[in-house]
């Protein structure tokens, strides 16, 4: 599946929404004077731009025809995925699993998936990685867990 | 200090053990992601940067410099073998590379290529090292004025020496200052942008900025997809002995593509190695007598270049390290890492810690004598690294950057923080978003609001302040200039690629 929309426009409105929510956060902080700036003032400023930014791309962008470079739903999700899935896992289960799950769930995004490479990775890169970050580097996770 | 004692000190910085072999580490490193296309000498400094942090500051340095300069010599061997530029700035050494190679001399254009990069970063490390004190010196009478300025002018760069939209440029760059904002405010001890969450108080990390806009967007574009391209040509030794005639001719490219290099290299902004790359090849095929040799083959086209992306690799630590101004993303990574290791950059560098500024400098010497006896005997390595599969690839990097971003502070949420981040970073991507000039601003952000706030706190508010004084003027005016010289020649829109 592709996406495809008009590019700067796009961009245009992604910058203006973006502009518009910190605006709207940094009017929640104290701006005060320029001589004695509050916290709010600085990201007021650059919400400001940004919003001016957005309106500008959108407008040229009313003039080109440039779509989006296609966006690739499938490894969108499962990378996504895969790296929300090793945060939840690398306490509770432990390294081994958590990086056996990432692995697989990201490989998932060819299709078909490539299961010898994936179990060739597996076997040699965990392994690697478990020497490297926690033998050497001394990461505190646990190979094997099982905490809920 | 004079410079003999400067260099000693260098040399016996960079010569410790340690050191050495973090900069073989990191030259072979670069080397390979060099070689290998899809993955950049940025994702493959994001991936690393985390493991600098276990080390010692310039070891870390050594080996992040190293992966960058490796790079740009490994660049060149995808071009050329299989028209797929390995890295960016080596996009340009497709045009007469590949050519070469399809004319069987694949070997010839290899050593000329390395004997360009060595003689470029020789040329680029001599200015580093002549310049940078004196540059130093003068920047230590800048006040918080004068560095906001400049540092206005370095972004003002990034948003707009772009290609496509200025407008998203610019956004681009204020995306990443106001992601350089979130955390606690250090005038005021005020939460900014942390939504209650304790794991945002001290901001969103460098690694997981860099793994997000370099590393999950990278995964996400090439995972799953297949390379077109058949690896035929074989390089021997005995194919690699460039003749008299083609070292004759490739002499004064060298020379000019250097120059050209060092210059573009130093600018702000420029986006280092493929502009100057660029500019090289454009500066020869202008004032070459056989304009129609060039695209097929023509000696000069891989030289001129070559010299000129690895000049600018090096010159690009001259504004870095004397100005605290980085002038691409990478630079901007090697300033996080020094802001990580609690050194403020800044022309006190060179000045507090000499070891340090001397004894990188003199490691990219040391690093490039590795890279060319490395490269000559180890070509066909090289070469067949051409040929791993990417589907091995992309998870094992998605790995990496899940390991490296949870190794930082050994909490899951940055791990949960990349996650979405990068999925964000994808979308922005796609619609134009550059991720090089929001880095820029995510680490410029905080020096710059501090300079901002301190020189108006000093003026009692009077804006005057950044126009009175003749040196943040000059940086100001040279902004404004910019942006019109921009807004001007926007509606042409020029590309480089086209051009040549």
């Amino acid at each position: 599946m592709q996406i495809g929309m008009r590019k700067d426009i796009g961009a245009g409105l992604i910058a203006l929404a973006i502009g518009i929510g910190v605006c709207w956060i940094s009017l929640g902080y104290r701006i005060g004077t320029p001589a004695r700036m509050g916290p709010g003032l600085v990201p007021l400023a650059l919400g400001i731009v940004l919003i001016l930014c957005g309106i500008g791309a959108a407008i040229s962008g009313l003039r080109s025809s440039e779509n989006a470079r296609p966006m690739r739903a499938r490894p969108m999700v499962m990378v996504t995925l895969s790296l929300v899935v090793f945060a939840l896992t690398i306490e509770r289960l432990g390294f081994v699993p958590a990086s056996a799950l990432l692995i697989v769930l990201s490989g998932l995004s060819e299709s078909p998936p490539k299961w010898i490479a994936l179990a060739v990775l597996c076997v040699v890169l965990i392994p690697a990685a478990y020497f490297l970050f926690i033998v050497l580097l001394g990461i505190p996770a646990p190979a094997f867990a099982w905490k809920f | 200090m004079g410079v003999v004692d400067n260099l000693l000190l260098g040399l016996e910085t960079a010569l410790t053990f340690q050191n050495l072999i973090y900069c073989l580490i990191g030259v072979t490193v670069g080397m390979v992601v060099g070689v290998l296309p899809g993955i950049g000498h940025l994702t493959a400094i994001s991936l690393l940067l985390p493991l600098t942090f276990y080390a010692p500051v310039t070891a870390g340095l050594v080996m992040l410099a190293g992966i960058y300069y490796g790079a740009q010599y490994g660049g060149s061997i995808a071009s050329i073998m299989i028209n797929m530029p390995g890295t960016a700035s080596s996009a340009v050494i497709c045009l007469d590379g590949y050519p070469l190679t399809r004319q069987g001399r694949a070997g010839t254009a290899l050593i000329i290529t390395t004997i360009a990069s060595f003689v470029g970063s020789c040329i680029a490390i001599s200015l580093l090292i002549m310049l940078s004190p004196p540059l130093a010196r003068a920047a230590l009478s800048f006040h918080s004025a004068d560095y906001f300025s400049m540092m206005a002018l370095g972004l003002v760069a990034a948003g707009t020496l772009i290609q496509g939209s200025k407008f998203i440029g610019a956004a681009s760059v204020t995306v990443g200052l106001l992601l350089g904002i979130v955390g606690t405010d250090v005038s005021s001890g005020a939460m900014r942008f942390t939504f209650g969450a304790p794991e945002l108080f001290d901001g969103i990390s460098i690694v997981v900025i860099a793994m997000a806009f370099f590393g999950v967007t990278e995964v996400m574009t090439s995972i799953g997809l297949a390379r077109d391209h058949a690896l035929n040509a074989k390089v021997t030794l005995r194919s690699m002995m460039p003749s008299r005639a083609d070292l004759a001719e490739s002499r004064n490219p060298i020379l000019r593509g250097s120059m050209v290099g060092s210059a573009v290299g130093i600018l702000p902004g420029a986006g280092g190695g493929s502009m100057a790359a660029f500019m090289a090849y454009a500066v020869e095929k202008r004032i070459s007598k056989k304009p129609d040799s060039f695209g097929n083959g023509a000696i000069p086209g891989i030289s001129a270049p070559e010299a000129a992306n690895n000049a600018a690799a090096q010159s690009a630590f001259i504004p870095t390290l004397t100005l605290g101004i980085p002038g691409d993303a990478i630079m901007a990574l090697i300033l996080g890492a020094l802001l990580v290791h609690g050194i403020t950059p800044g022309p006190q560098v060179i000045a507090d810690s000499p070891e340090l500024f001397w004894g990188l400098a003199v490691s990219f010497l040391v690093g490039n004598f590795i890279l060319l006896i490395l490269n000559i005997p180890l070509m066909g390595v090289w070469v067949r690294l051409l040929k791993i599969p990417p589907t091995y690839l992309f998870p094992a990097i998605s790995l990496f950057i899940a390991v490296g971003v949870y190794s930082v502070a050994n909490i899951s949420f940055d791990v949960f923080l990349v996650a979405g981040l990068g999925l964000a970073a994808y979308v922005m991507v796609a619609f134009g978003f550059e991720p090089a000039p929001l880095l820029l601003g995510y680490v410029l952000g905080p020096l710059i609001e501090e300079n901002f706030r301190r020189a108006l706190l000093i003026s009692r508010g009077d804006f005057m302040v950044f126009i009175d004084r003749p040196i943040s003027a000059a940086f100001l005016v040279m902004s404004v200039l910019l942006v019109i010289w921009v807004a001007l020649g926007a509606r042409k829109n020029p590309d480089p690629v086209k051009e040549s």
